[in-house]
Parts: C-alpha cells; sequence; structure tokens
C-alpha cells in the first residue's frame, strides 16, 4: 500500500514525500506552501486549481497525490514555461484579470491551447474555467495575443506624469499572474491557530428545542462549541439594522442561519465536531410565497419584530410616489401597455468563497484577515453584537476574490472575533462553494407590475408601478433598496404624471442583499421592456421613442430625481446603435429567428436617500514621491490602480512614485463601502482634494519635506424619498444596450450573437480597466437574462453550485461583445469621472428581451428568458 | 485514508473485501461525494486506483461489436474513430460531459454507475442496448444487460457492503445502429442534464431512452415500439410517461411538455438518420 509519494513539481523533485491519499490541490496548497493553486469550489466546476500534470490540464482538486508519482506537475509558480510565461504576459496587457482568484487556473489551461485555435475552440477550451469578472472576452483576446506574440505592452512611459485616461495595467497583475497575491485562504496559520466550522439547520424554518453538544465537545480535536449563550453583546447583527443573530436563539428563519460554531485543532476536527452537534427542532410553518407573506395571517418570519403599520406581520418597508392626476393621463392616453415582470433570486459567485483569519494581539484587540467591501461596517457590527469596545477590533483586507455587492452584509467576520476571543487564540474558518452560497444573501427577487400611457406621438403621459420585494429572511439593506428601485422606477424619461408602490417583505427565503445594479436592475427591465412594448404598440422605433421622451438639459425627474442632463445618455444611444451596425436578418429557416433590442438604463453613482455618503484620505508626501491611505476596497475592479492614477496626475508623479495603502482599517481612513457605484468617485475626490491642498500649500519646490493632508470628500446632500419630491440621489451613470439575438423556435434556445454595451463614464480614468468593467457587466446581465437563478427547494439552495444557479461559461458569453466609452464629464467626479460598475448590466437585460421579442414575438416577462419559458410564451402566442 | 493501485482484476476484487475500500478511476463523482461529506463517506477507508487495469481500458471492434473499456475516458471517447462509426450517441454524450478537464478523468465506467436521473454517457449506452462485461471474480466475467446495471449499480458497482465484489471491465455495443444523444441543461455547456434523450436504430426497430425523468434513465418502450411500427409516438410517449409514477411531474417540473419530449425526439430521429449507416464490422480493427 503507497501511503506517502513524490513527484517532480515545476522542475524540481518534492523534497521529502507527501501522503498519497491527500488531493493534490491540498497537498501543493498546505504541504508545499504553494498557494497560487486556488479552491473556488472543490468540485470540478470551476477551474480555479488548475495545474498542469505531464503538460496537460488537471484539477488538483479531483487528482489525489498518489496518482501523480513519479510525474510532472507544473503549478503558477513555475518559471521555466515559455507559454505560461507568454500568457502572463498577454494577460497582463489585455487587462484579462481583475480580481484574479481565477487567473492561475485560466493561465495554465490557457497556455495549453494551441495556437491557431479560433475564438470558438478557445471558448470551448476554457469552459471549465469560471471567471465573474471578465465576461471572458479580455481573456480570449490575451490567449489571441499570447499565440500572435504581438502587440505592444501598456502602461504609461518613465518619465509621464499624466496617468489618467491612460491604459494601465492593474496595480497586483504581476502577483496575480504568478500566484504570489495573497487571499484569505492563503495566510498561513500561525502557531496555535484553531480552525472553525459552522452548524447549520437541515431546514430553513423551525425552533430550535435543543442544541446537545456533548458528542461534538468529545470528538478528537474539538475545543470549544460556541452557541448563542457565548455571545456577550446582543448577538445581532445587520448592515442596516440588527436583525440577524451571530447563532441562532431559538429560532431558524433561513438558510443563512448559523445554530453553533465548533473550534477544533484543525479543519477536519471542526469539521467532524459540527456534523456531531445533535439539533432538536420543531417544525414551524414557514412562509415562501411574498404574496401570501404579505397576509395579516400570515406566519411571522421574525416573532419579535414588531409590525412597521400594526397589522402585517412581515411588511418591512413601504414606499410611495405619487405625482400629478394619473387617473387622468390613463383616461386621455391613446395607448396604455400594461404587464406584470418577475425576477428571481441570483447568486453572486464570487470565486473566492468567504474566508478569514482572526488573531488575538497582546494588547487585547483582536485583528481580522478577511475580505470585506465595507470594514468599518463589519467592525461596527461585530463590536455591538459581541459587547466590545469598536477600538478593540480591526480588519486588514487580504485580496478581494470578487465581491459584486456580495461581501457588503457580514458573513464569517463576527463569528471569527466571537471564537477568536472565546478560544483567546487565533481561529481561521474558510467556507466552501455549497456554505458560500448558503451563508451569503441573494440578489432580490421582485414581482412588478406596470402601466404606461401614451399620447398618439408616444409622449408619456403617466405611468403607475407596484412592486413586491422578498427581501427574504432578514432586513440587511431592503429598505434601501426599494428606496434606489423607486427612485429610478421610471427611468430617466419625463412623466408628467406617476404613482409607484413598493413594499418589502420578509419570507423564509435566503436573506437578499446587495448586489450590483442595487434594485435598479429590476425596474429598469420592466420599465424599458414597458418602452419597447409601448413603441411596438404605436409603430415607433424604440430609439426614437426614447429620444421623443428626454428632452435635453437640467431636469427632475418623477420621482424627484434631478438628473441634471442626460447628454451622456443621448449619447450612449446614438452611439450603440451606430456600433452595432445592420440589424441581423429576420429568419433563417431551420427554426431560427433573429432580432435585435435596445434599452437604456441610468444608474445611481452614491447611496442617496439623506445618507452622509463620505470618504476620507490621506496622502503624504515624501521625499520621493507620496504615500494614499484611503479605506477603499478594491474587489478586482481596480480602485487602487484608478487612485495611484489619480493621485500621480493631480500630483505631477510618476505612477511608480505613488503607493496606494487601503487595507488596514487602523491606518486607513473610512472611504466607506465599495458599493453604490461610489469609490471613484468618493475615494477619488478625496485622493483628489487632498493632492490639491497639498499643492496648494507649498509648491513642488516643498516636495522634499514630508507632510500630509487628510480630506474628506461628500457627496452633495440628499434627502430621503419623499412621495417623489426633494433631491433622493446625487448623481447617476447612463447606458445603452443593443442586443442582436438567435432564437431556436423549436427548442426554446436563445443565442446572444452580439451584445454592444454603450456607458458614460464621464471620464476613463483608466480605459483597460473601464472596459473590463463593461464586458464583465455585460456577461453578468446576459446570465441575468437568460440564464441565472438559484434553485430553491423550501428555502435552502439546491446542490449548491456554479453550475446549479448557472453562472455563465466562456461558451455562454456573448463572443461578439463591443465596448463604446462615451465621456460626458460628470460636474462633480474626479477629472469628470463618474462610477460605472453597476450601468454595464443594467441595460443589457431588456435589450435582451426586447431582441427576444423582434426574434420571435414574445415579450418574455419573467427572467431569467430560459428555453422552457420562452417555448411557454411561443405556445401561449399561438393560442 | 489511504491510496493503493492495482494493475489486475485479481488485485482489485480481492482490495474490494478490504473493509471501507472503494474502486476509484476518474473519481469524478467520487471524490466530489467525499468532498460534500456524502453519506457514505465516513465509511471510505481506502481509495483504490484501478486506472492501471490493462482489461479494462482499449476501444476495439471485434465480433460485429465494439468494445469500450471501462476506464476509457469521455476524453478518449470524443475524437475516436471507431465511437464515431458504431455508437454516435455514445460519442455524443462524451462530447457534451462537463469540460474539458473533467472529460479527461471521467470514465465510461463511472458514468454507467453514476447516482443522477441522467448521466449523459449512461444514458446513450443505454439507447444503444449496451452490455455490461463484469468481472465477480478473475475467471468468473459475465455479461449484463447495461439496463440491469443502471437498475441497481450497487450490485454491480463494486464496493457495496450488500453485494459480491465486482468491476465493471467494459461495454459491447452491438454494431450496425444508427443513432444520437441530445440534452437540455441550464447552461449552452457544462450543464447536467435536466433532460436528456437518447435514440438507436437498427434495421427498423427504434430505442428511446429518456434521462431526467425517472432517478435514473429509462427506455420509452411504447413510444419506441409506436415508432418501429409508424404508430402515434406522441400518444404512445402519454403511456410511457403514465407507467410510472413521478414522470409527469418530473417533466413538468423541467417546465417541458409531452409535445416538447416528442419533438426532441423528432430532432433525435433526424439527426440519426442523417448519419451513414454504420458499415458491418469484420475482425477486430484494434485502435
Amino acid at each position: 500500500m503507497a501511503a506517502s509519494t513524490s513527484f517532480i513539481l515545476n522542475g524540481e523533485p518534492v523534497p521529502g514525500s507527501v501522503s498519497s491519499a491527500r488531493r493534490l490541490l491540498d497537498v501543493l496548497r498546505d504541504d508545499l506552501g504553494l498557494k497560487g493553486t486556488k479552491e473556488g469550489c472543490g468540485v470540478g466546476e470551476c477551474g480555479s486549481c488548475a495545474v498542469l500534470i505531464d503538460g496537460e490540464a488537471a484539477l488538483s482538486c479531483l487528482v489525489l497525490a498518489g496518482e501523480v508519482e513519479g510525474r510532472a506537475v507544473t503549478t503558477i509558480e513555475a518559471t521555466a514555461d515559455d507559454r505560461v510565461e507568454a500568457m502572463r504576459r498577454a494577460f497582463i496587457e489585455e487587462g484579462a484579470l481583475q480580481c484574479g482568484f481565477c487567473t492561475s487556473g485560466m493561465i495554465l489551461v490557457a497556455s495549453r491551447i494551441p495556437a491557431g485555435a479560433g475564438e470558438e475552440e478557445i471558448r470551448a477550451a476554457l469552459v471549465g474555467n469560471a471567471c465573474r469578472c471578465s465576461g471572458y472576452a479580455s481573456i480570449v483576446r490575451a490567449i489571441r495575443r499570447a499565440h500572435a506574440a504581438e502587440g505592444s505592452p501598456r502602461g504609461v512611459e518613465t518619465g509621464d506624469t499624466v496617468s489618467v485616461g491612460r491604459d494601465v495595467p492593474m496595480i497586483g497583475s504581476d502577483a496575480r499572474v504568478t500566484g504570489r497575491e495573497q487571499y484569505p485562504h492563503d495566510l498561513a496559520p500561525p502557531d496555535g491557530c484553531l480552525h472553525a466550522a459552522t452548524v447549520r439547520a437541515p431546514v430553513a424554518c423551525a425552533r430550535i428545542t435543543s442544541i446537545d453538544f456533548a458528542r461534538a465537545l468529545a470528538t478528537p480535536g474539538v475545543v470549544r462549541v460556541l452557541t448563542a449563550d457565548d455571545v456577550p453583546g446582543t448577538n445581532r447583527f445587520g448592515l442596516a439594522e440588527p436583525d440577524q443573530p451571530v447563532l441562532a436563539d431559538g429560532w431558524i428563519r433561513g438558510a443563512s442561519d448559523v445554530v453553533a460554531l465548533v473550534v477544533a485543532r484543525d479543519r477536519e476536527s471542526a469539521r467532524a465536531g459540527a456534523a456531531a452537534v445533535e439539533l432538536t427542532l420543531e417544525r414551524v410553518t414557514p412562509v415562501w410565497d411574498p404574496a401570501r407573506a404579505l397576509d395579516e395571517t400570515a406566519p411571522p418570519v421574525q416573532r419579535d419584530r414588531p409590525s412597521v403599520d400594526g397589522r402585517h406581520p412581515n411588511l418591512l418597508a413601504e414606499r410611495t410616489i405619487a405625482r400629478g392626476d394619473v387617473e387622468a393621463a390613463f383616461d386621455t392616453a391613446h395607448a396604455v401597455v400594461e404587464a406584470t415582470y418577475r425576477t428571481g433570486h441570483v447568486e453572486h459567485a464570487f470565486l473566492a468563497t468567504e474566508a478569514g483569519l482572526a488573531v488575538p494581539s497582546p494588547d487585547g484587540t483582536l485583528r481580522l484577515h478577511v475580505s470585506t467591501q465595507w470594514p468599518e461596517a463589519d467592525l461596527r457590527q461585530a463590536a455591538a453584537a459581541l459587547g466590545e469596545p469598536y477600538e478593540a477590533l480591526s480588519i486588514v483586507q487580504e485580496t478581494i476574490g470578487g465581491a459584486f455587492g456580495g461581501r457588503e452584509d457580514i458573513s464569517l467576520q463576527i463569528l471569527l472575533f466571537l471564537a477568536a476571543r472565546a478560544c483567546e487564540a487565533p481561529v481561521r474558518m474558510v467556507w466552501d462553494r455549497a456554505e458560500s452560497i448558503r451563508g451569503h444573501g441573494k440578489r432580490h427577487p421582485v414581482t412588478l407590475h406596470h402601466r404606461l400611457a401614451s399620447d398618439a406621438e408616444g409622449r408619456f403621459l403617466g405611468a403607475t408601478a407596484d412592486v413586491l420585494i422578498d427581501a427574504g429572511c432578514y432586513a440587511s439593506t431592503s429598505r434601501q433598496l426599494l428606496d434606489n428601485a423607486l427612485a429610478q422606477i421610471f427611468g430617466p424619461y419625463d412623466i408628467g404624471s406617476v404613482r409607484a408602490a413598493g413594499r418589502a417583505v420578509l419570507t423564509n427565503n435566503p436573506y437578499a442583499c446587495a448586489f450590483r445594479g442595487f434594485g435598479v436592475n429590476q425596474v429598469t427591465f420592466a420599465m424599458e421592456q414597458q418602452v419597447n412594448r409601448l413603441a411596438a404598440a404605436l409603430g415607433i422605433e424604440p430609439v426614437d421613442l426614447r429620444l421623443r421622451n428626454l428632452p435635453e438639459g437640467p431636469r427632475v425627474l418623477a420621482t424627484g430625481c434631478d438628473i441634471a442632463g442626460q447628454g451622456g445618455l443621448t449619447r450612449t444611444i446614438a452611439r450603440a446603435v451606430e456600433e452595432a451596425g445592420e440589424p441581423p436578418n429576420p429568419s433563417s429557416g431551420d427554426g431560427l429567428v433573429f432580432g435585435r433590442g435596445v434599452a437604456s438604463a441610468m444608474k445611481n453613482c452614491g447611496f442617496g436617500f439623506g445618507f452622509d455618503d463620505a470618504a476620507t484620505a490621506e496622502v503624504e508626501l515624501t521625499g520621493s514621491g507620496a504615500i494614499v491611505r484611503v479605506g477603499a476596497a478594491d474587489v478586482g475592479q481596480g480602485i487602487e490602480t484608478v487612485l495611484t492614477q489619480i493621485a500621480a496626475t493631480a500630483l505631477h508623479l510618476e505612477l511608480e512614485a505613488v503607493v496606494v495603502e487601503w487595507t488596514d482599517s487602523r491606518t486607513c481612513p473610512e472611504a466607506g463601502s465599495t458599493s453604490a457605484s461610489r469609490q471613484t468617485m468618493a475615494a477619488g475626490n478625496a485622493v483628489l482634494e487632498a493632492c490639491r491642498q497639498l499643492l496648494e500649500g507649498g509648491g513642488e519646490e516643498d516636495r522634499d519635506r514630508p507632510r500630509s493632508v487628510r480630506c474628506t470628500w461628500r457627496f452633495p446632500a440628499t434627502t430621503a424619498l419623499d412621495r417623489g419630491r426633494g433631491r433622493p440621489l446625487a448623481a447617476f451613470g447612463w447606458a445603452t444596450a443593443v442586443a442582436d439575438v438567435a432564437v431556436d423556435t423549436r427548442s426554446g434556445d436563445v443565442r446572444v450573437l452580439r451584445l454592444v454595451n454603450a456607458i458614460d463614464a464621464g471620464r476613463a480614468i483608466n480605459p483597460l480597466l473601464l472596459r473590463g468593467q463593461v464586458e464583465g457587466g455585460a456577461v453578468m446581465g446576459q446570465g441575468y437574462a437568460l440564464l441565472e437563478q438559484v434553485p430553491l427547494v423550501e428555502g435552502l439552495p439546491a446542490r449548491c453550485g456554479l453550475e446549479t444557479c448557472a453562472v455563465p461559461t466562456a461558451v455562454d458569453a456573448v463572443p461578439d461583445i463591443r465596448t463604446v466609452v462615451i465621456e460626458e464629464p460628470e460636474e462633480i467626479g474626479p477629472f469628470g469621472a463618474r462610477g460605472v460598475g453597476e450601468a454595464t448590466m443594467i441595460a443589457v437585460v431588456p435589450a435582451i428581451t426586447a431582441a427576444i421579442h423582434a426574434a420571435c414575438g414574445v415579450w418574455i416577462d419573467e427572467i431569467p428568458a430560459t428555453p422552457e419559458r420562452v417555448l411557454a410564451a411561443l405556445a401561449d402566442a399561438r393560442g | 485514508m489511504e491510496y493503493s493501485r492495482v494493475t489486475t482484476v485479481e488485485e482489485a476484487l480481492a482490495a474490494l473485501e478490504r473493509p471501507g475500500a472503494r474502486l476509484y478511476a476518474g473519481g469524478t463523482d467520487l471524490l466530489i461525494d467525499l468532498h460534500h461529506d456524502s453519506p457514505f463517506a465516513g465509511s471510505v477507508r481506502e481509495l483504490v486506483d484501478i486506472k492501471g487495469i490493462a482489461e479494462a481500458r482499449g476501444i476495439r471492434t471485434a465480433s460485429g461489436a465494439l468494445h469500450v473499456g471501462s476506464l476509457t475516458t469521455a476524453a478518449e471517447l470524443e475524437g475516436h474513430e471507431l465511437v464515431a462509426r458504431h455508437a454516435r450517441a455514445l460519442q455524443d454524450a462524451a462530447s457534451r460531459t462537463s469540460a474539458p478537464m473533467l472529460r479527461a478523468r471521467g470514465t465510461v465506467g463511472g458514468n454507467l454507475l453514476a447516482r443522477h436521473p441522467a448521466p449523459d454517457m449512461a444514458t446513450a449506452l443505454l439507447a444503444l442496448e449496451a452490455t455490461v462485461r463484469v468481472a465477480v471474480a478473475p475467471q468468473d466475467v459475465r455479461d449484463v444487460p447495461v439496463e440491469t446495471v443502471m437498475a441497481d449499480p450497487g450490485v454491480y458497482g463494486g464496493g457495496d457492503d450488500r453485494a459480491r465484489p465486482s468491476i465493471v471491465l467494459g461495454v459491447e455495443i452491438e454494431t450496425g445502429a444508427r443513432s444520437a444523444f441530445m440534452k437540455l441543461g441550464t447552461r449552452r455547456a457544462f450543464s447536467r442534464a435536466r433532460l436528456a434523450g437518447a435514440l438507436s436504430i437498427r434495421g427498423s426497430v427504434h430505442r428511446v431512452v429518456f434521462g431526467g425523468l425517472w432517478d435514473r434513465p429509462r427506455v420509452a418502450r411504447q413510444m419506441s415500439a409506436a415508432l418501429d411500427a409508424d404508430g402515434d409516438p406522441v400518444a404512445a410517449l402519454g403511456r410511457d410517461l403514465d407507467a410510472t409514477d413521478g414522470a409527469r411531474e418530473r417533466l413538468r417540473s423541467s417546465g417541458r411538455s409531452a409535445r416538447q419530449l416528442a419533438d426532441l425526439v423528432d430532432a433525435l430521429l433526424l439527426q440519426a438518420v442523417d448519419r451513414a449507416a454504420p458499415g458491418a464490422v469484420e475482425g477486430g480493427d484494434a485502435r
């Protein structure tokens, strides 16, 4: 029996021997310390763990070490493979990496794609390597660039002090393409480090009668079992209101609830201990359907929450907007379109699952190494939940492997602080993919009934909308999302009379949270489909209909949004249509029909609704350059690079002379959340202002004297959503998408042939990174439109995986993707820039559904537009 | 957990006598089950790597049949000329299975024993009416209809405590069939089949198989017979669906109708018939 084995690793024999029965992935990462090989799923679905075995790409999560005995294993750390090296350079130059978590596996697999492979062949070869950031287009370009061995390096030349507007490769690219970048999973456990594992209930709704952890405590290696009784503070957290228990105290309300935390000397013992905890649960009537949850007689999801209106136990928030005489508008209308729209739960699917390490310091404080979008919000929640002084806790950001809104809420942060405090030892926890999908929130499912009225020329007269949002089992930011959705529910159009009523309701479904677009995706799908419906009803070109309802100049929308002109929007429409070229022919026979759709979107930059939306930055001049300190989380979008460019340009320095520090909550001033497309504007302005003050304070001749300036920048003041008055949001981004699709009327299959995504960026600080955002957002929009939905079985995600959640592969992603960048300067943006992270995906969804209608004559009002739904719509249309 | 390697059937069968031993080839199901801490994971003490067993490798034709070793990977089937000629449905299924790195690992034998309502290659093998070669002792190799193996994979899968240790050596497919396979998943590629269909035609005899409607793929016997007799295949399919509990419910939950299933069969028929009739095989043109 072979107990141990040896192999050739990156050209050298592995020193000693390793256990044959361990996964090669574990041997590489844990035994040999090569952390460049990543674990994104452990079940062969993501490709992040790919290595080369005798030159062939292989999944190290599904190979045992004994199988590679005597064979040559190549990992991303290898230095002597020319094809890998060529691919590394090409990935950097094409901006084919963002969060970087998929990059090592992607590069190794890409390095074995034969030169001369066409687009289709390349994408087929990449189908097992998931990337959630890029939309794959830049990766395909990088592979072609490597194969062609051409193209000039991107970047800023030495001596150039104006880097804003230039293609600067992302800072950290070298580390990402060589496997040196450190994610929370990659931290070496310190001496005496313990490992934690969660205990979760097998159901999403129950009363906990008892928790018996005697067997767990008796499990070898187990040190502590923590339950709600061990939480010293309020045992409650929540981004907007503290309604989630750190550890369940009496009730299971949804999938994310953690009943107990088992701490052990190693991960396997912790998991074994967690499996040994015995729960006695009493069945409680659940509520899955948000409409049913609204009943006065519905079982309350949170029994300790007072009803907001004294009648409806699960009503979380209710908002209305009303302006003008809606009934009169509909009475006098020439045309009215009316429909009900539905959207579902969607998984963020960031490639790096949740992981962290909490370490007690000798001074009694606790330090947490983790990835988060908003460190200070985490700390505030943790301090209250655990009864700790805020100053006793701090966060060190490790590299963030994607976020998309899903790391704005707490996941394992408080559990790790709790365990480290309770055990007085460092504690580490890594969630696998299944736990990640179960443990964080999902995009909000929405049901929306919409009516739009116009005169004979297509001028919008009135609109109404009734919105029901499934908030799931906890509040998270659902109230705020409801505000955000309602403020933008009728798009950027001039409509004299509107009425919108929205409700967010608690159910026992997974809690819903921030996700790229924050409610605007759902309402824009509905509104833009309504506009396209009306265009079809009136026989007016959809683009013309939009332009008729988008007068130039500053104005205040019926929802109260002061949009200060939408010149950028009308330019995105014109340029998107121009870039799309000739529309496809309507039919090719064989049941295939073709169509083109157009849609536009607005998306707020910054939080709004009266929130004090600020970022603080500190810039220090050193002898040779500048250090920028600002706690803005780089989630893979490249804010570190953008802020470096802003500071370098403002201070007339070369890029290399500027260092941006953002990872330590103790030394980096608070910049707020990396969300709401706000960080380029908020942190960018704070950095820019600090640089200006430094220059004004002494001029360049004083640069040798170390000085620092700290500045806070605030978005213009906003007001609460107040029935359509006030100024609820401060700034906006604009986008227009054009989609060409082929629909197979026999199978219902929809294929996107071309996607043009035109974005008004105000000013492209870094066009290379901007393109990555636009393409990545477009494919996320494509996935939302056609594929993605989390299947739930009684409130629990079923078979949690990337495949189950239908995260798009390289083969699903549209190959012909065209980015158009408009630069209509944003008055309050640094160098005129505005946030674009979210606007990139919003217009794509209604553009695709409009294209489906153009192709086969049916409106798909529920996304994703799966083949089944398309077939059902076609059958309905046939009667 | 221990890892061991065997190179003969005898060694493999002997290994299975050891407590907690599981045969291991591609590992694409087994290691995933272990990762998920599935119920049997706790009982696994030893993974016995059988990839070195020569008898279970190779693709060849002999005596009017295509022989495919159970250790053959999906990637090996994908580009193989003999498979293209004699078992097109199997090749279709192999090429649509998961993703390249998984296809390079996943084996015919593993797929045959997979606990899934619609394993790709197994669905195709059922339509092709394959015979499975199972060794229950070094000198006791039995030919078992694929349907029997799939109905109760534990019996012939090895390692199950209620069965005599056994090892699947390969499958045999009688040549001369036209065939095709299709599946519908949630994504365009790298997607488990929610519904799969496979069809073979030998002379005037049709064999239609669906995956995804039951806990295992099954032959739609009424529909197959209706196609043979030029009857009404849709009505016959209805009888197939009604013959077992839950099939209609599964069909409904997949968002499809019986009519659409029949359309799928039409597409399979078109594809199969379009393909040149495979020639008879003389002797063993091993490759």
